[in-house]
């Protein structure tokens, strides 16, 4: 350590390099060498290093700075910032409401995607687990589910699996004690499932084995059910007619899948279905790459093809991060957004920037004054960066009130999206707040010093002297481009989410939603054969003495929904074509009346209906009669349970833009003695009162009826577009922000240059150029700067639209009179921002020129 | 204007402890005199820059007094009261005997 009277070399190297230099700190440390003397025997030699480095660290700083503390200094910086705002509420309000919005907008929509995106998922090592895939090269598509003979498959041949499990998700009736029913979404899975993801309920315990009639349900279900009653465990429920005891409640936040209210193990006898409606999960065993188990997968995919040439004929498997399965359908509507409003932040930055310039440029004699009077470059530093980093603060408080209602305000209007349980303003939101608000006020304290400090104190002083320099004058003609730039490309691509959003509006379905209502027919009575014609009959009955009732109709199925039993057909008797799979049609059964309810156009031949001698007359729809199987009238169709003959030709129905029709075969519904699922209801006007009545009335005939997925179309379709009308709604946000700050951002430039070319144009005129001249030259300028920024946005807008294009459906960015309406309106709001503090330049006096300077 | 102000409280002090000090005036036994004078602690800090501020008004000097072992070859500055720091001294001291002319009794200790 040291010897007595000599402390170590490195303390008295370090002392030597913070004490200052010259006889001032030499004799410093000699004293403090002199006073260490004999302090290691007297009071042990740590205590003495201690002593001495302390001392001579305390020393240096106290001479280091010697007329205040650093903390003094950075408090008076602080109060003078402060000052220095409160005198200019204007600039000081204008610089926070700008970086509020900015730092605001990115929070709210950060916390949107660091929620949705970038979380890991709840599960344990959830970059571990993977999700089976089949796919269809042929007809190309990629998301297909698995039938449930694959899960053992795919479990046991997978080496590169630690674990894999299947479920499938399916809505049903759960009636509790008391025999209050509602509709809920049950998964039903193989054993496993849990172990696989590594959850563990949060209350009671597992599944136990295969066919075990106990149920695991949701926290939601917890909680909007029984009120988070712990004593829920043990309680006996009912799905569908099954009884089930609750064992356990999962942990809130697992979201996977998002809609599963209720768990239960698949019975031995449901593993034996062909239905294609299993997610399977797998995890990757340590060691094992995702390229290892595709290899995998594949080569059991193949196997499966082999075995059971029926069911996976032409089928493929693949395997995708589950991360990456559950965000992929919001994933591009994020990215975009998040494109969007970092467009916007830099539109802050730059508009911050110019206003700060404008104060630079005010302040320029105040700063003389300080250097004249013998302030450092590091003191004039340091109090402008003190002053960024209260606007940022300040700035970030705002954006901070601005995030909250921001985030309230997107999710109330956003479609459901996955994980959105855990989107909120959290620490991690914070911190990258709080980092961008420290970065901002760093760049702000920084950027208007630059090229300013050196200026000589005199020539800022002296009066009327141009305050303006090249230097200074070409960095806010780039601010003005860049800002335009960014504009044009965010109001442009604002246009185009919004011409997807009107294209999905106006996607004709097929059918004629307005008017239309669909009712679930959810009752817990099940009447069969002749029971089922009645009931339907007294329900059609009700429905048609509603006042407003034009027709009623019943169906298998709502309109909407494409997905439906699929079956092979085969028509005639011509085998299909060696080679190609046999082609497939989706099956609905229609009461007579239904497709005329719906509004969807008979094209030939009449509606199906039981024929003569119990024949099918079946009903294909336009895209089947045209496109698989040139189907004619009278034709005979093969289906694995039923024949029948082509009575007619209906119109297609598309649920959504983007989603083609499905070949489709309506069957007559009275020949299966069931009750259809869905009735239909035709009314002259708006339905909504009349659709109020209608569920009363059938509340009272049957109160097992459960309504509650009932609704008109018009309310459906709202929710099928709200993912467009999502993203239209908010970028129009950001844009009409763009546009507003923009505007802003170059009026503040051009009143900037104004003031700083008081002088020369003064000169010009003097020199005996009209006012007018002196005004078309300036604006001549700024035009020249609004147009290249926004000719290069236009370049950006077609690049970006492009790619806008290739992720929204109906988007149209590229298309020129949509452009060309860009740059009117941006180009107009420019120019008029220009323009206002130009006609000052017309007051400007010549005389100015001649006062001493 | 050094000819007409008056010392401050410690800036009086440190001058008096270098005259105290004599041919010894170094800034350890200069720090050792005000402490014993005040019955407090002097921060060193204080010391030196007091010391400073005063050469800078010309009320002390100093010389350079050549590196010794038990300063770890470190020079000192012996410190001497210049011609302007007297008269400084002289006259604080007048300016407070006719501050307290009168108040001897109210001053005087135990009252």
């Amino acid at each position: 350590m040291s010897s007595a009277g000599q402390p170590p070399v490195w303390a008295k190297r370090l002392l030597k390099a913070t004490l200052p230099k010259g006889p001032r700190g030499e004799t410093v440390l000699g004293d403090l060498h002199e006073e260490f003397g004999d302090l290691p025997l007297r009071r042990g030699p740590v205590v003495a290093l201690v002593w001495f480095v302390g001392s001579g660290l305390v020393v240096s700083a106290q001479l280091r700075y010697p007329a205040r503390g650093w903390a003094e200094r950075r408090g008076n910086d602080l109060r003078h910032a402060v000052r220095g705002l409160v005198r200019t509420p204007a600039f000081a309000f204008s610089v926070v409401g700008t970086l509020g919005l900015g730092i605001g907008s990115a929070a709210a929509i950060f916390s949107v995607v660091d929620g949705v995106m970038l979380r890991p998922l709840p599960f344990e090592e959830p970059n571990e687990l993977v999700r089976v895939w089949a796919a269809h090269p042929n007809s190309g598509e990629r998301h297909l589910d698995l039938m449930y003979a694959d899960i053992r498959a795919y479990s046991d041949r997978v080496d590169g699996f630690a674990g894999a499990a299947g479920f499938s998700v399916a809505p049903r009736r759960l009636t509790d004690g008391a025999g209050r029913a509602r509709r809920v979404t049950v998964a039903r899975t193989s054993p496993g499932l849990f172990d696989v993801l590594g959850v563990t309920p949060a209350l009671g315990e597992g599944l136990v084995g295969p066919g075990e009639a106990t149920l695991l349900i949701s926290d939601r279900l917890w909680s909007t059910r029984y009120g988070r009653d712990p004593n829920v465990l043990g309680r006996s429920v009912r799905l569908e007619d099954e009884p089930f005891t609750v064992v356990g409640v999962l942990p809130k936040g697992l979201e996977y899948p998002s809609d599963a209210d209720a768990w239960r193990t698949l019975s031995p006898g449901e593993l034996e279905d062909d239905d294609r409606e299993v997610h399977l999960v797998g995890r990757l065993a340590k060691g094992t790459s995702l390229a290892q188990v595709a290899e995998q997968v594949a080569v059991v995919a193949d196997g499966r093809a082999s075995e059971d040439p029926e069911g996976n004929q032409g089928i493929t498997a693949w395997v995708q991060p589950l991360h990456s399965t559950l965000v992929r359908d919001v994933r591009s509507g994020l990215l975009t957004l998040s494109a969007a409003v970092f467009m916007l932040l830099l539109i802050t930055v730059a508009n911050t920037a110019s206003l700060l310039g404008s104060r630079s440029l005010e302040r320029a004699n105040d700063r003389a004054v300080r250097v004249a009077l013998g302030a450092t470059r590091g003191r004039l530093l340091a109090t402008r960066v003190t002053e960024g980093m209260v606007l940022a603060a300040l700035g970030g408080t705002a954006g901070l009130f601005l995030a909250t209602l921001g985030l309230k305000a997107i999710l109330s209007l956003a479609p459901p999206l996955p994980r959105e349980d855990v989107i909120g303003l959290d620490l991690r939101t914070w911190l990258v707040m709080a980092g961008v608000s420290t970065l901002t006020g760093l760049c702000l304290g920084l950027m208007p010093l630059a090229g300013r400090t050196d200026r000589k104190p005199a020539a800022a002083l002296s009066i009327g002297r141009s305050t303006g320099s090249l230097r200074s004058r070409r960095s806010h003609g780039t601010l003005v481009s860049v800002e335009l730039a960014i504009a044009t490309v965010l109001v442009a691509l604002s246009f185009a989410l919004f011409s997807a959003f009107r294209a999905s509006t106006q996607h004709n379905h097929g059918f004629q939603p307005t008017g239309l209502a669909m009712i679930r027919l959810d009752s817990s009575l099940e009447p069969e054969g002749d029971e089922a014609l009645a009931y339907i009959q007294e329900v059609a009955d009700i429905a048609e003495a509603i006042p407003g009732v034009v027709s009623v109709g019943f169906s298998s199925h709502e309109p909407l929904e494409q997905r439906g039993f699929r079956f092979p057909v085969q028509v005639g008797d011509e085998a299909p074509p060696e080679g190609r799979d046999p082609p497939s049609a989706t099956f609905r059964l229609v009461s007579p009346g239904f497709l005329a309810t719906l509004g969807v156009p008979l094209l030939r031949g009449r509606e199906p209906s039981m024929g003569e001698a119990g024949a099918f007359g079946l009903v294909v729809n336009e895209h089947f009669a045209r496109t698989r199987l040139s189907v004619e009238m009278g034709e005979r169709l093969v289906l694995p349970f039923l024949e029948g003959t082509v009575v007619g030709v209906v119109g297609d129905i598309s649920p959504s833009l983007g989603e083609a029709a499905e070949p489709m075969i309506y069957a007559p519904s009275d020949a299966f003695g069931a009750t259809p699922g869905w009735m239909a209801v035709r009314f002259t006007q708006d339905p909504s009162a009349s659709f109020a009545l209608l569920r009363q009335r059938l509340g009272e005939f049957d109160s097992s009826l459960l309504l509650d997925r009932s609704s008109t179309l018009d309310q459906l379709l709202v929710q099928t577009v709200a993912p467009e009308r999502f993203l239209a709604a908010l970028s129009a946000i950001f844009a009409a922000l763009a546009l507003l700050l923009s505007a802003v951002g170059v009026y503040g430039i051009a009143s900037l240059t104004v003031a700083q070319r008081r002088r020369d144009i003064s000169i010009r005129r003097a020199l005996g150029a009209s006012a007018q001249a002196v005004v078309v030259h300036v604006f001549r300028r700024f035009a020249l700067l609004v147009a290249s920024g926004m000719g290069v946005g236009v370049v950006g807008a077609i690049l970006g639209g492009r790619m806008v294009e290739s992720l929204f459906l109906g988007a149209a960015p590229g298309d020129p009179i949509v452009l060309a309406g860009v740059v009117m309106v941006l180009g107009t709001a420019a120019l008029t921002a220009v323009a206002v503090p130009l006609t000052r330049l017309v007051r400007v006096d010549p005389r100015e020129s001649m006062s001493e300077g | 204007m050094p000819g007409t102000d008056l010392l401050g409280e410690f800036e009086h002090l440190v001058l008096l402890g270098i005259l105290r000090n004599g041919e010894q005036a170094y800034a350890l036994p200069v720090r050792q005199t005000v402490e014993q004078v005040t019955e407090r602690s002097i921060s060193r800090g204080a010391l030196y820059r007091t010391l400073d501020r005063m050469e800078t008004k010309g009320l002390v000097a100093w010389s350079l007094e050549p590196p010794t072992e038990a300063r770890g070859g470190h020079a000192r500055k012996r410190y001497v009261v210049t011609a302007d720091g007297l008269q400084a001294l002289r006259r604080t001291r007048t300016v407070m005997d006719r501050a307290v002319v009168g108040l001897e009794g109210i001053l005087a200790e135990g009252s």
